[in-house]
């Protein structure tokens, strides 16, 4: 942590420096006034950094949050002549609520609809600014906007007001790297990465999202009033559809989720004008292009490559470190845990489940009831609407008629992160870790449900925060040991199949669920890592876990699972011990087919 | 009173269809290729500068210049598909870049619209020179109904296309189900560019329609654009009835409020149709709630 | 007999993780071929592979002489290999008509041919008539697996690749389709089946061949393998040595 954040010293040495490294006269104070606001861009950027980089949702009102900041900012301090910072207080509280309310719309759009939204609330914040003259003066502007003071000295010199943006940037920064690192910020990436596998680890979408709207929000604002503030005049035209865009290209060329990247990125944009003055007329042109090439041709954005540039060198210089690629050791212990015996308390009670999807009836009425204890396991062809009922079950589809009771208490369609929340985890046939975080960072999302710190803990209550971040952290490490885990700061899209599996169960099992739906584990597993994940089950369910498994690997099956039922074509055919259903004809039938002549 | 309210139902429809045909190719690219073009207003503006070039300087007939001028805003649209679409086709999550990326475009087409063509803005003249026309006893401006009929007969022509022809359903077989489409032998990447060509085409049409009511400029394409845009949202993006129901809707809702409310807010109406549906009916109004699969 | 499609040494990836490592199929025309093989064994992939949905890292796919493991799908349907996928992958928003036409995509066909070819389809498959203009989302399942192996047919393949046919299907059904299987094969088609109807494959196919974990563990004749029982337990237990 404190070497995290040693890293952004530099930059911010280079911030304080930067002023006496220009040169004098006009120019210098062009430069500096330049400066200024590219460090006002730059703070509402960072919000973009959470919203867009983080949590991966897109919002094309960025300008238009910066502008409501500007604007409430500059209306009481100048007409209602209210004091400096209660007024930049009161900006930020109400732009806050905006974004509030964009990202309570969010949750009921897709992204790419979420996209259409934000610039809908734009086009009206710029209408509104430009016609509600009363208030916002029109077109005209607002002019006369004060500076602040500071232990009763007034800062008016751009100089000084320079360092006060330098310490709101380096604010803002904190508050951002701090979420970053927060159970939070655990969360964000999941929303990001993977909403359905984040919901199935008990993150609600809807807060998490409404958390990075109206964080962002309140970094628009801290950026907007820095803004108004600094070039002590605002008209609505600065808070138009292509500042929006503006804010976007910051990011992006910084590099979506990087602090650094985006403040870079910031006064990249402010400043490419100046750079490409010598095109003259050709310049926008020129930009929009840029823009294009930038964004399509490097996803990691101009930061991005410069940091892999950088790497590529010092590799090249000090050659390669090894990043264990081949250590991977598995778990072998030749000494079987005990494991518990099944009881007769019923866990899970599925009653005349069904799903049907327009003409295909996938599950049509299926029963069956996993007690405290149990490895149960459904078998049976390949599309008998095996994965249906574990979707079902664990809330990602809703059930056209049965009914589901976990532990007494009915559970039918209440959505996959109250399910999780009820002690029920799940992995997924296709395996969905989220792919851009490490295995550890995965794991720890997992340990999401049992963390208690909101956004003003992350923020404020440092002890707290930390304790459970670390926690989390400590969880997580424990968890992949007790797998047989090592390759612990490895991207997740980066492992192999096999391994990824793993990560994948330590995700489901690091908040120490009851029930642990598996779908499929051993898919496209070797036999040594069949045998490997026969282990780890083994050590699972001797924690007392009660686990339902899908799966098609009978001497996997009949070495773990305790209870098995066979379905075909949408229904239960069969139960019993993996020895009884193995030896039903109707067994056979379903999974070799039937033996009579066929034509 | 009533004749004004008959002027400004065709007024409302002429400026909606204008709406329809541009969020057409809003919802068109959208279903095929799953992204959103930002720079379709500015092909209206091309469209427009097309027939500014073939009529005013070229004096060619106007029948002929509005073909060659849409084929051409087509092509151009075509080869937009190539530089911007194209690299990025297989990237997975490619929505964001693609749809920063034709904003970066439209603003390049717009400066480089204005570079050729200058800042002072052309007048196109009406395709019926006459100042009014009586409809049912009611004096409207010409121009609204040579759009309402194009316009139609647009539609009437892209429907046949799209539900009668083998290549239309080839088009509608990759947007459902790309990869299928590419095993039955479908091009796909040809299909791209048809759908780009034919939605910019489309934009292109719109813009040459409505440039006499208006002036031609290198920005006249954004603010209709976003009002199409909102019009697809109010439809439902993806459905292309409800691109054209709700592009006549937020004309004709834009033209009544401008009279009946407030000319300053005029600009406004469209958007506040467009949060109203976002807060209460989020997928519009032929749109479906699409889940996500697992 | 030549073989018509040689697969040899292919080497397929799925982003970082590779699922097939070495896999070798022959296939004579005339023959019903089947893979067999558990889930994630690397059946799908490798007729992913050939008809150019996936391109192979390391090997060579050749159809009729001609090196196809560089082209496109849509260039090597036209060759005259088609691919029904797994799960059927009817085009919803069409009618089971346009489905059937949409299968014509890979030549040129006049609207007379179109109509003979799409009447040659009804006859095998007689349920579709009754279901004509009905929208490929509203089918059930076997209705959709008839309809994608008819929009298969309708390329008039040499080679035609059925994935996983009976998938989801009701016993009945399931017999229907292996007969049209064997039918098709009759009037001269030659067939690659993945199954995991293990009995009915070894009773529709040739020859066939076993995969596990991306790899070939086994080719034989169909008769060799049903006459091996221990063949027949490995395919229940499957994974078990």
């Amino acid at each position: 942590m404190i070497r995290s954040i040693a890293r952004f010293l530099p930059f911010v040495a280079l911030l304080v420096l930067i002023p006496f490294l220009l040169p004098g006269g006009r120019l210098g104070s062009y430069y500096l006034t330049l400066l200024i606001l590219s460090l006002s861009y730059a703070v509402a950027a960072l919000g973009l950094t959470v919203l867009l980089g983080y949590s991966g949702q897109i919002s094309l009102a960025q300008a238009a949050f910066f502008g409501i900041g500007a604007y409430t900012f500059s209306v009481l301090a100048v007409n209602h002549h209210v004091g400096y910072w209660s007024a930049a207080l009161a900006a930020v509280v109400v732009t806050t609520g905006f974004g509030l309310f964009l990202g309570a719309i969010s949750l009921r759009l897709a992204s790419h609809y979420l996209a259409l939204v934000t610039i809908g609330f734009q086009i009206i914040t710029e209408l509104v600014l430009n016609n509600w003259n009363a208030m916002t003066g029109g077109a005209d502007g607002i002019s006369n906007i004060p500076r602040p003071s500071l232990f009763g000295y007034a800062i008016n010199s751009d100089h000084g007001f320079y360092f006060i943006s330098v310490a709101v940037l380096v604010l803002a920064s904190y508050v951002v790297f701090r979420l970053r690192h927060s159970r939070l910020g655990g969360a964000l990436f999941a929303l990001r990465e993977d909403e359905i596998a984040a919901s199935a680890n008990g993150i609600s979408l809807f807060r998490t999202k409404v958390l990075a709207f109206a964080v962002s929000a309140a970094l628009a604002a801290m950026g907007g009033i820095l803004y108004a503030s600094g070039s002590l005049y605002i008209s609505p035209n600065v808070f138009n559809f292509y500042q929006s865009v503006s804010f976007f290209a910051m990011a992006l060329v910084g590099g979506q989720a990087s602090i650094v990247g985006t403040t870079l990125g910031a006064g990249l944009i402010t400043f490419l004008p100046e750079v490409l003055r010598f095109l003259h007329a050709y310049y926008i042109a020129v930009y929009g292009v840029l823009v294009v090439v930038v964004v399509l041709f490097m996803p990691e954005g101009l930061y991005g490559l410069l940091l892999r540039g950088v790497g590529a060198v010092t590799t090249l210089v000090l050659g390669r470190r090894e990043d264990g690629r081949d250590e991977v050791a598995y778990l072998k212990s030749d000494a079987v845990p005990e494991r518990p015996v099944a009881s007769d308390r019923p866990l899970l009670e599925i009653r005349d489940l069904a799903k049907h999807f327009g003409g295909i009836k996938a599950v049509n009425g299926v029963s069956l009831t996993v007690n405290r204890g149990d490895v149960a396991v459904l078998i049976g062809p390949n599309g008998s609407g095996k994965t249906t009922v574990l979707n079902v079950l664990s809330g990602i589809y809703t059930a056209t008629a049965g009914s589901i009771v976990y532990d007494g208490k009915e559970i039918t369609n209440l959505g996959p992160t109250r399910i999780n929340r009820l002690g029920i985890s799940r992995t997924f046939q296709n395996i969905r870790l989220f792919p851009e975080l490490t295995a550890l960072e995965n794991v720890a999302v997992g340990h999401y449900r049992r963390g208690t710190v909101g956004l003003a803990g992350a923020l404020l209550s440092r002890p707290r925060g930390y304790r459970e971040e670390r926690e989390a952290m400590e969880k997580a490490r424990e968890t992949l040991h007790f797998l047989g885990f090592v390759r612990l700061d490895v991207k997740a899209k980066n492992l192999p199949y096999g391994q990824q599996r793993i990560v994948e169960i330590a995700r489901a099992i690091v908040s120490g669920p009851e029930l642990l739906l598996l779908d499929e584990p051993a898919a496209g597993m070797n036999h040594e890592e069949t045998e490997v994940l026969s282990q780890i089950l083994y050590r699972i369910h001797a924690l007392g876990v009660t686990m339902l498994l899908i799966e098609h690997d009978m001497s996997f099956v009949s070495s773990v699972a305790t209870r098995a039922y066979v379905m075909d074509f949408g229904q239960k055919i069969s139960e019993g011990s993996v020895k009884q259903v193995l030896s039903d004809p109707a067994v056979m039938k379903a999974y070799l087919g039937d033996d009579v002549e066929y034509a | 009173m009533f004749s004004e309210f008959i002027q400004l139902t065709i007024a409302g429809l002429a400026v909606g269809s204008i709406y329809a045909l541009i969020a057409l190719g809003f919802v068109l690219i959208y279903t095929s290729v799953n992204v959103v073009n930002f720079a379709q207003g500015d092909f209206a503006m091309i469209g427009a500068y097309f027939m500014v070039s073939l009529v005013v300087v070229l004096h060619l007939p106007w029948w002929l210049a509005l073909v060659l001028a849409v084929v051409a805003t087509g092509l151009v649209g075509a080869l937009f598909q190539l530089l911007i679409f194209q690299p990025v086709r297989n990237r997975p999550r490619n929505f964001l870049p693609v749809m920063i990326a034709t904003v970066g475009a439209s603003v390049f087409l717009e400066q480089a619209f204005l570079l050729i063509y200058g800042p002072i803005p052309y007048q196109l003249p009406p395709i019926f020179k006459a100042d009014s026309v009586a409809v049912f006893g009611v004096h409207v401006y010409p121009q609204y109904i040579v759009i309402i009929v194009v316009t139609a007969a647009m539609v009437a022509l892209l429907n046949w296309f799209l539900e009668r022809t083998k290549l239309g359903k080839q088009l509608q077989a990759t947007a459902q189900d790309p990869d299928t489409a590419r095993l039955m032998g479908i091009r796909v990447a040809w299909m791209a560019a048809l759908t780009f060509a034919i939605s910019t085409a489309l934009g292109g049409l719109a813009g040459l329609l409505i440039a006499p009511v208006y002036t031609v400029t290198a920005t006249m394409g954004s603010s209709i654009a976003l009002k199409a845009f909102a019009a697809a949202i109010v439809g439902g993006f993806g459905s292309m009835k409800g691109a054209i129901v709700g592009g006549l809707g937020i004309g004709l809702i834009e033209t009544y409020g401008a009279t009946y409310i407030s000319g300053s807010y005029r600009d406004a109406f469209p958007f506040i149709v467009l949060i109203l549906f976002l807060i209460f009916r989020p997928y519009g109004l032929f749109g479906e709630k699409v889940s996500q699969k697992v | 007999m030549s073989n018509m499609l040689e697969v040899s040494n292919i080497q397929s990836r799925y982003g970082q993780v590779t699922a097939l490592h070495d896999i070798s199929i022959e296939v004579r025309a005339g023959e019903v071929v089947a893979l067999l093989g558990v889930n994630g064994a690397g059946k799908s992939t490798t007729l992913k592979t050939i008809s150019g949905l996936l391109h192979p890292t390391r090997g060579e796919v050749r159809f009729e002489g001609e090196r196809i493991e560089r082209m496109a799908p849509e260039a090597i349907v036209r060759r005259g290999i088609a691919h029904v996928p797994e799960g059927r992958h009817v085009f919803p928003g069409l009618t089971v008509r346009e489905n059937l036409i949409m299968g014509t995509s890979n030549r040129k066909v006049s609207r007379a041919e179109t109509e003979r070819d799409i009447e040659g389809i009804l006859e095998i498959f007689p349920d579709l008539k009754r279901l004509y203009t009905q929208m490929g989302w509203s089918l059930s399942g076997g209705q959709q697996q008839m309809l994608a192996i008819g929009r298969g047919l309708m390329a008039k393949p040499r080679l035609l690749m059925l994935d996983e046919p009976s998938l989801g299907l009701a016993p009945v059904i399931v017999k229907q389709v292996f007969a049209t299987i064997a039918r098709i094969n009759a009037q001269g088609t030659t067939v690659l089946l993945v199954e995991q109807n293990v009995n009915l494959s070894l009773k529709v196919a040739h020859r066939a061949y076993l995969l596990e974990t991306g790899r070939i563990v086994r080719a034989d004749t169909t008769e060799a393998l049903r006459a091996d029982e221990g063949f027949r337990a490995a395919m229940l237990g499957a994974g078990a040595h």
